[in-house]
């Protein structure tokens, strides 16, 4: 038997042992197995994913490869009258040269001021949920994308999964590989408070904007 | 578990404050709509709630398999799984923690268990700095008060409200005006980012837990749970070993249905998965991860006929529809937990007889079990409640003798006849003057309740049962 | 208005009724039990009133299980020979049908008992409505009416619809929808004394949808009285001109407009 945080052995074993005396009248329901959404058609998916994070406030593009993402930035942030300044997650392998060629003063590290705007790389994004992925892991510094005020994510267009069974899959792959990320988020929009009235407010503690790149090979 | 017994004088005083009877009819007339619209665009609606409620009594079913099964896998990610029997072990245990990693500020994210084990008192004692990062939950803590709501702890507070705590404890320069809800959201976040960066550790709840992986899933719309504990340096976890589920697969139903349940979104803006300490290539994360598991009365709910609420996720939709929370408040329950939930939770947290008028300040008008997406029967729990209020001689000597006397008038037909005739005859030899009007405007005994607000009609002469043998008898 | 009305037809009676009026229909309404038995008797039944006392509601949701079954047996033993027990209370009904079973322990003769009761009880509309066929009331209430969802008809019998094609048969009776029909307008039986100023709050918020309909509300109907005279009192204390009526005295022809005395 594994033992677990130090001292405290006795209610570990009180409250097994209760558990199981207890005689639980619920009982083992078997489910019958989730209509899982068909695979998502690229396409639809793409449209699926569009419509749902933009209902919750976060918006979209998709571009033909990674080296377009550096040129998709500079539209987004023109869009948003934000300066053409980013700081890149190191993870995230983009070529110096095309952000120079963009027009998009880059930095490679961690945000500095409030009014950052960060790139990271995602893991995935879930169509049947418009939800992106991000997760830590090496080298990648998870605090930046919660602290940012504006928050891009850029996933490739492979590791959008139709449903969630395609996060779960992964989180098993990764955790019988032994490299289970310390947290893996779901992200379907800005930082969001609702208590401080109607309507609820962007920005709370971390993004006050959340963009996704989807870039194809 | 704290509850307060004067349940009454509470509510006198609650329904007296006109800032919460606003508060409460925006929240009323907005969040049964949100529940309304997230679950009617779904097809299979019914069929999600059935999942959910399987879900939660597999989880039930096998809650020590399941515990054991995610320690173990805790264990495996580099964590440590601590076990606390009450509320005092648990703070007990997180004070440690707290001390081992030489902690002066602590963040916390919205977490009602640390609330129901008066969690933040208890590390003040100890003294430690703690700051609730959940905006809700700072507006409260700056203005010494416990959540209203277990969803939105600061419900009862309004904007002005909002602008006056933040003024009187900021001590804001006069050259920065908080004045607007704009204002507020740029001082708050300007503060909290202060306490995130300079935190040393980071307490969190749970919604659930994995077995299968050693999951702690947290979800919020601020993304302060994620700040709290990517920013310190050791995370810790309370929940309550309920919060148990096999797979990842149940817990994706319950992710579908919590969110839609509380506050009408499809899923909150930040859903996080936690599974240990930072890895030793991670650029950032705690270097440790702690979970305690509460039970504090939960394992023996088990077996008895309260086993069904631990099937609660917490979702706040039986507040939501509960038309006595919402004439009331959170606060006049004078419990942590609050609401229909609160009314079958509190009596077996902190013991009936400090909490025994809360499952009883109910019509059973059953809209919370409706709506419940997890088919917990929330008035049942409680009529056994009331039930073993009775049995246990805690209900008041007169109530119980009015039952008592109600049942043996009417077991029988001369006594049921001779007590209506009587009541009858009473009522309108009470009526006096007024028996013309077929109102009376007082009433005497357990009656004057009645008549505080409402008349009350003056019965007629025959009774039903008279008219209709009159009727047999000439015909 | 009965000798008006069709005959009851000469054939044999469709089947027994009991009908279990409820003891607050038997103290302060007896019109709406008079009103019941005649709606019965115009269907084509043979409506008994056997003698009768309280169905246990208030023992039972007060928590006092063994004097609630006490008074369930007695009410399964009244009731036990007809082939339907009608009445015109949803709360009362739910009593017979959805909780008598509950009181007694499973494979028990008393658990059998209760489970035949429940099977054979109906609340007075959905009687009405769904087993008599009842599609052509003579009844005419020429108003405005607004109809009070009990929350028993609603959650616990699933009656909504059955009072309202009813009443759609009464000739010039037009319902105003209410605003948050599904909510409770603060009755509950011992609750309304035991927390008054809870009830209250919550008469003021039912009333306050009375108020606001798209045309304004000559009359309250509903199936249930605890509800009707609960808020009939609170209308009547407040100076609101507003009759109320149960259901079945509108449906019987009973109703008439004295607005001004909330009745």
């Amino acid at each position: 038997m594994v033992e677990a945080g130090t001292g405290h052995v006795s209610s570990r074993t009180d409250i097994l042992e209760r558990l199981r005396r207890g005689a639980a009248t619920s009982d083992y329901v078997t489910l019958t197995e989730h209509s899982a959404e068909p695979a998502a058609q690229t396409v639809a998916g793409f449209a699926r994913f569009a419509e749902l994070a933009g209902a919750t406030q976060m918006t979209t593009t998709r571009v033909a490869g990674q080296g377009a993402v550096p040129n998709a930035v500079r539209t987004y942030l023109a869009q948003q009258q934000l300066p053409p300044n980013v700081v890149t997650d190191p993870t995230l392998k983009l070529p110096i040269e095309s952000w120079l060629a963009a027009g998009v003063g880059q930095v490679s590290g961690d945000v500095q001021a409030d009014g950052d705007v960060y790139i990271s790389a995602g893991l995935a994004a879930i169509a049947e949920c418009g939800a992106v992925v991000i997760a830590s892991g090496p080298g990648r510094a998870l605090r930046n994308d919660f602290l940012a005020r504006t928050h891009i994510v850029v996933v490739p267009e492979a590791r959008l999964l139709p449903s969630f069974s395609g996060l779960w899959n992964l989180l098993r792959a990764d955790g019988s590989a032994g490299r289970l990320a310390r947290e893996y988020c779901l992200v379907t929009g800005p930082s969001r408070t609702a208590d401080l009235g109607v309507p609820a407010k962007l920005g709370a503690h971390g993004p006050e904007r959340v963009h996704i790149i989807f870039f194809g090979d | 578990m704290r509850a307060e017994r004067d349940f009454p004088g509470l509510v006198e005083k609650e329904m007296a404050d006109p800032v919460l009877r606003e508060s409460l009819g925006a929240m009323e007339a907005s969040r049964a709509h949100m529940y309304k619209l997230a679950f009617d665009e779904l097809d299979d609606a019914g069929d999600l709630k059935a999942r959910a409620t399987a879900v939660r009594r597999r989880s039930i079913a096998g809650m020590a398999e399941y515990l054991q099964q995610f320690e173990r896998n805790v264990l495996a990610n580099g964590g440590r799984v601590h076990w606390a029997a009450d509320g005092s072990e648990a703070n007990e245990i997180i004070g440690r923690i707290c001390r081992d990693a030489q902690a002066r500020l602590v963040t916390k994210s919205k977490s009602m268990v640390t609330e129901e084990i008066e969690l933040v008192p208890a590390l003040e004692l100890a003294g430690f700095e703690v700051v609730e990062t959940d905006l809700g939950e700072y507006i409260i803590q700056l203005r010494g008060e416990t959540p209203s709501h277990i969803t939105a702890p600061s419900l009862h507070v309004s904007l002005q409200q909002v602008i006056d705590t933040f003024n009187e404890h900021h001590q804001v320069p006069r050259d920065r005006p908080l004045e607007t809800a704009d204002q507020l959201l740029a001082e708050a976040r300007a503060v909290l980012r202060e306490k995130f960066l300079h935190a040393d550790v980071g307490i969190t709840g749970a919604n659930f837990l994995v077995a299968e992986t050693g999951s702690v899933i947290v979800v919020t719309n601020e993304g302060n749970a994620d700040l709290t504990t990517t920013l310190t340096r050791t995370h810790i976890v309370v929940t309550g070993i309920e919060k148990v589920v096999a797979t990842l697969e149940d817990a994706e139903v319950l992710l579908r249905i919590l969110p839609r349940a509380a506050v009408g979104q499809r899923l909150t803006n930040y859903t996080s998965f936690f599974h240990g300490p930072r890895g030793v290539a991670d650029a950032d994360g705690p270097n440790e991860f702690h979970v305690v598991l509460l039970d504090n009365g939960r394992s023996a709910m088990l077996g008895t006929e309260f086993e069904d609420m631990l099937r609660c996720i917490r979702c706040a939709a039986c507040l939501n529809h509960c038309p006595v929370y919402t004439a009331i408040g959170g606060h006049a329950y004078g419990s942590v937990y609050p609401g229909p939930m609160g009314a079958v939770l509190t009596p077996q947290l902190a013991g009936l007889a400090a909490s025994r008028h809360l499952p009883n300040a109910s019509t059973f008008c059953g809209r919370c079990a409706e709506v419940c997406p997890v088919g917990i029967p929330l008035p049942k729990l409680m009529r056994h409640w009331r039930e073993r209020e009775f049995a246990n001689h805690l209900r008041p000597a007169g109530e119980r003798r009015g039952l008592r006397l109600w049942a043996w008038l009417n077991d029988g037909g001369v006594r049921y006849r001779l007590a209506q005739a009587v009541t009858r005859k009473f009522l309108r030899w009470y009526a006096g003057r007024a028996l013309a009007t077929g109102w009376l405007r007082h009433l005497p005994g357990p009656g004057r309740a009645w008549a505080q607000t409402r008349d009350f009609p003056v019965p007629p002469e025959q009774s039903f049962q008279q008219l209709w043998s009159k009727r047999e008898r000439d015909t | 208005m009965s000798e008006t009305r069709p005959q009851k037809p000469a054939t044999a009676p469709a089947g027994r009724v009991g009908l279990l009026a409820t003891c607050l229909i038997d103290t302060f309404r007896p019109a709406a039990g008079l009103a019941s038995a005649r709606l019965l008797e115009q269907a084509g039944y043979d409506v008994s009133v056997p003698e009768q006392g309280c169905c246990g509601q208030p023992n039972f949701n007060g928590g006092d299980k063994n004097g609630a079954r006490k008074m369930a047996l007695r009410t399964i033993n009244v009731f036990a020979g007809y082939d339907y027990v009608v009445v015109p209370s949803a709360s009362c009904a739910a009593m017979l049908r959805v909780h008598y079973p509950e009181l007694f322990a499973a494979d028990s003769d008393e658990r059998a008992q209760a489970e035949a009761l429940a099977r054979r009880t109906w609340e007075l509309t959905e009687f009405l409505h769904d087993v008599a066929g009842v599609n052509n009331l003579p009844a005419e209430f020429r108003a405005n009416i607004a109809v009070h969802d009990s929350c028993s008809a609603l959650r616990e019998l699933g009656v909504r619809e059955q009072p309202r094609a009813l009443l759609a048969q009464v000739k010039g009776c037009k319902e105003q929808p209410l605003a948050n029909p599904d909510v409770c307008c603060g009755f509950g039986g011992l609750f309304c004394i035991k927390y008054p100023d809870i009830s209250n709050r919550m008469a003021q918020k039912k009333i306050a949808d009375l108020l606001t309909t798209k045309e304004p509300v000559d009359a309250l109907v509903s199936t249930d009285l605890g509800c009707l005279l609960h808020l009939a009192g609170k209308l009547h204390r407040d100076g609101t001109p507003m009759d109320v009526w149960h259901i079945a005295e509108v449906l019987d022809g009973q109703a008439s407009l004295v607005k001004g005395e909330s009745r």
